[in-house]
């Protein structure tokens, strides 16, 4: 009785992992139990039934015996009650084969019996008597073997011809016929005769005796006939023996047969005790067999309810224990916690022992002081957190009310305006007072855009599908509109409604900004287009020069050596002229290519501008438009600016041409000068430096320029006009170059109205001095002095034209064709001046060859010959002491006054 | 020791097989052969015997015959050491006495035994076609070396009369024996009238009237066509019919002792001295040259081809060796390769488990018999066709000049040669 108690107590100490083993090993130990109970049930059934089996096959294999038998038995009766009548042939096939087949099928029967009987169940079988069961399991074959050999003797004694039947009969009927002529002996050979016929038909033993009887007397009768002879009495009594042999072979053969019938009575009925014995052991086996079968149901079916039962109960007293211990103290335990989680921080659970429940209720408890701590902690810390969060709170509130340059407006759900800070007022014209509480498709919104604001809003709020950031279009409250770009917020406010903030991008500067990058950039385009244009022409205008020195050289040369009345002279003018006009437009070309490439001077700029207006171009200009008035307002006066005078009149002249040219019919250009002082951001729209400025601005009251063609019109061989009509397409393209190569600026304004050209030239101190001397040359051509001149050019016209033309001033000329000739012919000779041009090819140019004669005679004279513009070569030659620099294609005139310039009349 | 999934899991295995055992109650030292052959099986245990019955003439005068096939038997067993796939092979014995009740009794006795296998036998026609009806009837398979009958398996091409379907053979079918006599007499004889004497027996018969038939249709005239009994001796009323008809040529196609009388006394008859004499095979024995010595000079013979080369002279001095004897027919060859044959099938049609028992179909061992198309025999390459015969069927006239030279005199002296579809003249 002790031994409860400490189970009890051992129960109460294991832990829960313990608990839950020990209960499945129970539960996994009773299954086994019941597992094992049941598979010696079935063992046990199985045993019986193949016992029963066993038993009922023997049943069955004895009955197939016995009717088998039967069956074989019969057939072979049936042999030979039917062979005298069909044949022996015939019978055999139709009964003794299909007999000793069933035989056959017998003996293979009695063997599955034999095996049966002795292999599975020998002590059984004891209670038959032994050899009755060898005699019945031998029974088939002994059958076949005497049914077999009574068939042979059959066919040896009933078969046609060779049988002993037929032997014997004709045995009978030759004896007979040798007794003919004895008829005593012939009447006892009939009578013999008749018995055997009837011993044939009975097969009764003493009939046929009594043949043998007669036979006897008649072998005595044969002896004592005095009438046979002796020879033939010999073969008489040898016949009667054969006969009698044959007789008694039937007699013995007949005999045999019948021993073979009494032994089928025999055989069947001894094995007939053996079957019914056989019999009644396997219905006797089959029934016992039965009987334990069901005893052993009847005990399987007891035990196993008793061990489920048992079973049952000891899983049922293993699941109150468990639940008592295990599932009621975690119920109990899931209360406590779910009035922790109440408030009732004072709650605590019962320690209800050592396993592993009764450390988490321990645990369970210092966990709820533990919470109670924490909670009395809290409400301090709330207090403290919220302070905190509300001062973070406000000052992002006024950082963001603050923002200088990023307005933000918040709104609630009806779209009332609840925020607006300094920025949006800035933007929006509104104040926050004015805004706050107003709606803000009312404030800030166009009309047109307010149904889709609200719309959007909807969307926002209803489905959740937020604005994306993007450009806006909003309303000043002067009614402007304000492009910004625009992001959108939506956040929960304290009260958990929800708020939605607008935070935008003034676009304004932005789009300035880009403006003017807009601007700068096809400045640039421009200026790099203008340079490739440039290069080109650069190329070409060398070669073109050279070319048209031969065409105004010559021409020049012939008018001059002509009377005045030559009437050919009209006919040679308009060549030089034309000349002339090449090289005006190479000239142009040369500009647009390399810019204004001369020596700059200090010009007032009214000076300029009256002077184009009063030279032969400028009244040429005003003679062919006479319907145009000329205005002109100049308020600059003493304006000085540093600049090639030649370049900045063709400026006028060509922006006059344009201008007289827009015009059709009557009508007026203006042309005023003022000064004006532009700031930096003035100087930035207009490309240039912060500064004082000279302003040319020259308006028409034309048609004006289309806004496509405004953009195009500085572009070289760009051209509204008839192509070769008026103008080249260069006029306003060495305007802008002009303009471009002094560091001014132009604009162009255009309308319907007329255009206005605006030039800009930066001014100069007014304490430079300025060279205002206006030299007319003469128009009287100045004989030379005879000086010696040494040209120096790989053209062969231009030596020839120079030759000439120096000749016929009076000059004594030599020729050299290269660099290298001239300074060939300077080392053993003296020049006055060399007239040395610039580029020739191949060798030295002419910079260089100046380097190398000013080696020779360092203060020798030179005048610079150059079909090119002024460029550094030039410069340094000029830089080296060249007198001057000539431009091809030269006049004749020309050529005499750069040489009088240099060589002076006075130096002779 | 940390118990892994794998021993769990051959725990449960082991415990499922041994429920498992209970359920189902195998017992693996069951065969689980089940014979589904039409006709059924035999069943050989190991250790037990392969029953096979003999059915040959062993009493009378064809008795050598008879021994000639046994020895044949003997010889192909030796080859195997006595065995066929590990049992020993049990021989039944019986006589037939070469006649049809003979035949059919002694069938009798091999059916009676459930386990018999085959038979090999018969030494007769006459007593085959008894014989081989019983046994075909009770399921078992014959195959003979000796039988040479058409109506045994197919006349003409279609099956004959007396053709059962457990029956083979490795002898010839004289289907064309009878022609070929005739073809040879009337073209290479020149001769225009003949007679025939025949047993009754249906050998004999068979042959007779194949021969007639085959001489007519060439254009010749059969004077006279009768017979005798078996176990006759006095032959001079026949042969006085003989004399009487002005025939030619007499054709006797008979066993001994018939054919032994009536050659002898035909010797004897004056009148018959010009008269051309021929026999069948039956007759192409050294028992009978040796019984009737010069009255068989200058006589011919139709007998089927016999087999010639090294392997068959190789198998004449294994007779020799072990019989201290030449052999007598050469018959025994066609039973040595019956019994070779009949053995192949069994191993072929045999299904054998591990413990060495053996299950033969019986309708398994005559489909596989059927089912030979070169099977390497003494007497040539054996080819069974759907009526039984596997041997081949060419057939030479033969003349004994030399008794003295016996059987192999007789053999070596080829008159003509006749290969269906084709013949001719010897040498």
């Amino acid at each position: 009785m002790r031994l409860l108690p400490s189970i009890t107590r051992a129960w109460h100490r294991a832990g829960i992992t313990k608990k839950f083993s020990l209960s499945f090993f129970l539960l996994i130990f009773l299954i086994a139990i019941m597992l094992g109970a049941s598979c010696f049930a079935l063992f046990y059934v199985r045993q019986m039934e193949e016992k029963i089996l066993t038993s009922v096959n023997i049943e069955r294999l004895v009955l197939e015996v016995d009717s088998g038998m039967e069956l074989a038995r019969r057939l072979s009766g049936d042999f030979f009650l039917h062979a005298p009548h069909i044949g022996i042939a015939a019978a055999h096939q139709q009964y003794v084969q299909p007999s000793v087949r069933q035989a056959a099928r017998v003996i293979a029967l009695s063997d599955e019996l034999r095996d049966l009987l002795y292999r599975s169940q020998p002590s059984e079988t004891q209670q038959t008597p032994q050899v009755d069961l060898i005699l019945y399991l031998s029974m088939a074959k002994r059958f076949t073997g005497t049914s077999i050999h009574a068939v042979e003797l059959v066919t040896k004694r009933d078969i046609p011809v060779n049988g002993l039947v037929d032997q014997m009969t004709s045995c009978v009927n030759i004896f007979g016929a040798s007794l003919v002529s004895h008829p005593d002996l012939l009447a006892l050979h009939l009578k013999a005769k008749g018995f055997f016929q009837e011993y044939l038909i009975n097969h009764q033993r003493p009939v046929i005796q009594s043949a043998f009887n007669i036979a006897s007397s008649l072998h005595l009768a044969i002896i004592n006939d005095q009438t046979v002879l002796r020879e033939e009495k010999t073969a008489l009594l040898a016949m009667l023996n054969q006969c009698r042999s044959i007789a008694e072979e039937i007699v013995a053969i007949d005999q045999e047969i019948k021993g073979a019938f009494n032994d089928f009575t025999i055989q069947s009925a001894t094995t007939r005790m053996a079957s019914q014995s056989l019999l009644q052991f396997a219905q006797k086996e089959t029934f016992r067999n039965y009987e334990k079968t069901h005893f052993a149901h009847k005990a399987v079916l007891i035990g196993m309810s008793g061990v489920f039962v048992f079973c049952v109960v000891i899983l049922m007293l293993l699941a109150r224990k468990v639940d008592h211990d295990i599932t009621w103290n975690i119920l109990r335990m899931k209360d406590r916690a779910q009035e922790l989680t109440k408030g009732n921080f004072d709650v605590r659970c019962e320690d209800t022992g050592e396993d592993e429940l009764g450390q988490l209720a321990r645990t369970f408890n210092s966990m709820a002081v533990h919470i109670q701590e924490l909670v009395s902690t809290l409400e301090d810390k709330v207090v403290q957190r919220t302070a905190q969060l509300g001062e973070s709170e406000q000052r992002f509130r006024h950082l963001a009310a603050n923002l200088p340059l990023i307005p933000v407006q918040g709104y609630d759900c009806d779209r009332n305006i609840i925020f607006w800070n300094r920025a949006s007022e800035s933007i929006y014209g509104y104040t926050a007072a004015e805004a706050m509480g107003r709606k803000m498709e009312d404030l800030i919104i166009p009309q047109a855009e307010r149904a889709n604001f609200v719309q959007i809003t909807r969307d926002w709020l209803d489905r959740d599908i937020a604005p994306p950031s993007s450009e806006l279009i909003r309303r000043h409250k002067n009614g402007s509109l304000v492009d910004v770009y625009s992001s959108h917020v939506m956040l929960n406010s304290t009260k958990g409604e929800k708020e939605m903030y607008g935070i935008d991008i003034d676009l304004a500067e932005i789009r300035q900004v880009q403006k003017e990058k807009a601007s700068i950039e096809g400045r640039l385009q421009r200026a790099q287009k203008m340079e490739a244009i440039g290069l080109m022409a650069g190329g070409v205008a060398h070669d073109l020069n050279n070319i048209l020195s031969g065409i105004v050289g010559y021409p020049d040369l012939i008018l001059m050596q002509w009377p005045t009345d030559n009437r050919l002279k009209a006919m040679v003018e308009p060549i030089k002229e034309s000349g002339k006009r090449a090289a005006a437009i190479v000239a142009d070309l040369l500009t647009v290519a390399r810019g204004v490439a001369c020596v700059r001077e200090f010009k007032e700029l009214n000076l300029l501008i009256e002077e184009y207006i009063g030279s032969p171009e400028g009244k040429k200009l005003q003679s062919l438009y006479p319907d145009i008035n000329l205005e002109m307002h100049i308020e600059a006066r003493k304006s000085v600016i540093s600049c090639s005078p030649t370049h900045i009149k063709k400026c006028l002249m060509n922006l006059m041409i344009n201008a007289a040219e827009a015009i059709s019919g009557p009508g007026r250009i203006t042309i005023s000068t003022c000064e004006q002082i532009f700031d930096a951001t003035m100087a930035e729209k207009k490309g240039l430096a912060p500064g004082r400025y000279v302003v040319l601005t020259l308006s028409d009251s034309g048609t004006g320029i289309a806004a496509d063609d405004l953009v195009r019109i500085f572009e070289p061989f760009y051209t509204k006009k008839v192509m070769g009509r008026s103008g080249t397409g260069l006029g306003l393209s060495v305007v802008w170059n002009t303009i471009q190569d002094h560091n001014g600026s132009i604009t162009v304004n255009s309308s319907e109205k007329g255009t206005s050209f605006e030039l800009s030239f930066p001014l100069v101190n007014n304490n430079t001095v300025i060279n205002n001397d206006k030299k007319e040359q003469s128009e009287i051509v100045r004989t030379g002095s005879g000086g010696h001149v040494l040209v120096v050019d790989d053209e062969p016209q231009l030596l020839d034209i120079a030759r000439q033309s120096l000749e016929m001033f009076g000059y004594s000329v030599e020729t050299a064709k290269s660099g290298e000739d001239a300074i060939a012919f300077l080392q053993n000779n003296k020049a006055d001046l060399v007239l040395l041009d610039m580029l020739m090819e191949p060798g030295m140019n002419g910079r260089e060859t100046y380097e190398q004669i000013l080696k020779i005679y360092p203060r020798q004279k030179a005048i610079i010959v150059s079909g090119y513009s002024e460029s550094d070569e030039v410069k340094m030659a000029l830089n080296l002491g060249a007198k001057a620099l000539l431009k091809k294609p030269y006049t004749v005139k020309q050529l005499n006054e750069v040489v009088l310039l240099a060589m002076p009349l006075n130096n002779k | 020791m940390k118990r892994g999934p794998r021993s769990i899991s051959v725990f449960f295995v082991v415990v499922a097989e041994f429920l498992l055992s209970f359920v189902t109650g195998c017992d693996k030292a069951d065969s689980l052969f089940v014979c589904s052959d039409s006709i059924g099986c035999v069943t050989i245990a190991p250790g037990k015997p392969v029953k096979v019955g003999v059915l040959q003439a062993l009493s009378g005068e064809v008795a050598p015959l008879g021994r000639a096939q046994m020895r044949g038997l003997e010889l192909a067993l030796e080859k195997r050491g006595g065995r066929i796939l590990g049992h020993p092979v049990l021989l039944q014995t019986e006589d037939t006495g070469c006649s049809p009740e003979g035949g059919a009794n002694a069938a009798l006795k091999i059916i009676a035994d459930p386990e018999s296998v085959a038979i090999y036998g018969t030494t007769c026609s006459a007593d085959a076609a008894t014989a081989s009806q019983v046994m075909s009837d009770a399921g078992l398979t014959m195959i003979s070396g000796n039988n040479s009958a058409p109506f045994l398996t197919s006349i003409a091409g279609k099956a004959a009369l007396d053709r059962h379907p457990g029956y083979f053979r490795t002898a010839s079918n004289e289907e064309n024996a009878g022609k070929a006599a005739a073809v040879f007499s009337y073209k290479i004889l020149g001769v225009h009238k003949v007679a025939i004497i025949h047993d009754g027996d249906i050998y004999t018969m068979g042959l007779a009237n194949g021969f007639a038939k085959a001489f007519e249709k060439q254009g010749g005239t059969v004077v006279l066509s009768t017979s005798i009994n078996k176990g006759d001796t006095d032959m001079r009323p026949v042969l006085t019919a003989v004399v009487n008809s002005q025939a030619e040529l007499l054709f006797f196609p008979l066993y001994q002792p018939e054919g032994n009388h009536l050659l002898q006394q035909a010797r004897k008859n004056i009148a018959l001295n010009k008269t051309v004499l021929m026999s069948d095979g039956a007759l192409i024995e050294n028992s009978f040259i040796e019984a009737v010595a010069n009255d068989a000079k200058g006589m011919y013979f139709i007998g089927p081809v016999r087999p010639a080369g090294p392997e068959v002279e190789q198998m004449d001095a294994v007779y020799e060796k072990k019989y201290g004897e030449k052999a007598s027919v050469s018959y025994y060859l066609s039973g040595y390769d019956a019994a070779n044959l009949l053995f192949h099938a069994i191993e072929q049609a045999a299904i054998c488990e591990q413990s060495g028992t053996l299950h033969i179909g019986r309708q398994k061992l005559r489909d596989t018999l059927h089912g030979i198309k070169t099977f390497k025999g003494v007497t040539g390459t054996l080819h069974c066709d759907q009526f039984g015969d596997c041997g081949q069927s060419a057939f030479n006239v033969l003349q004994l000049l030399d008794p003295s030279q016996g059987i192999a005199g007789l053999e070596s002296n080829i008159i003509y040669n006749y290969l269906p579809g084709t013949s001719k003249r010897a040498n």
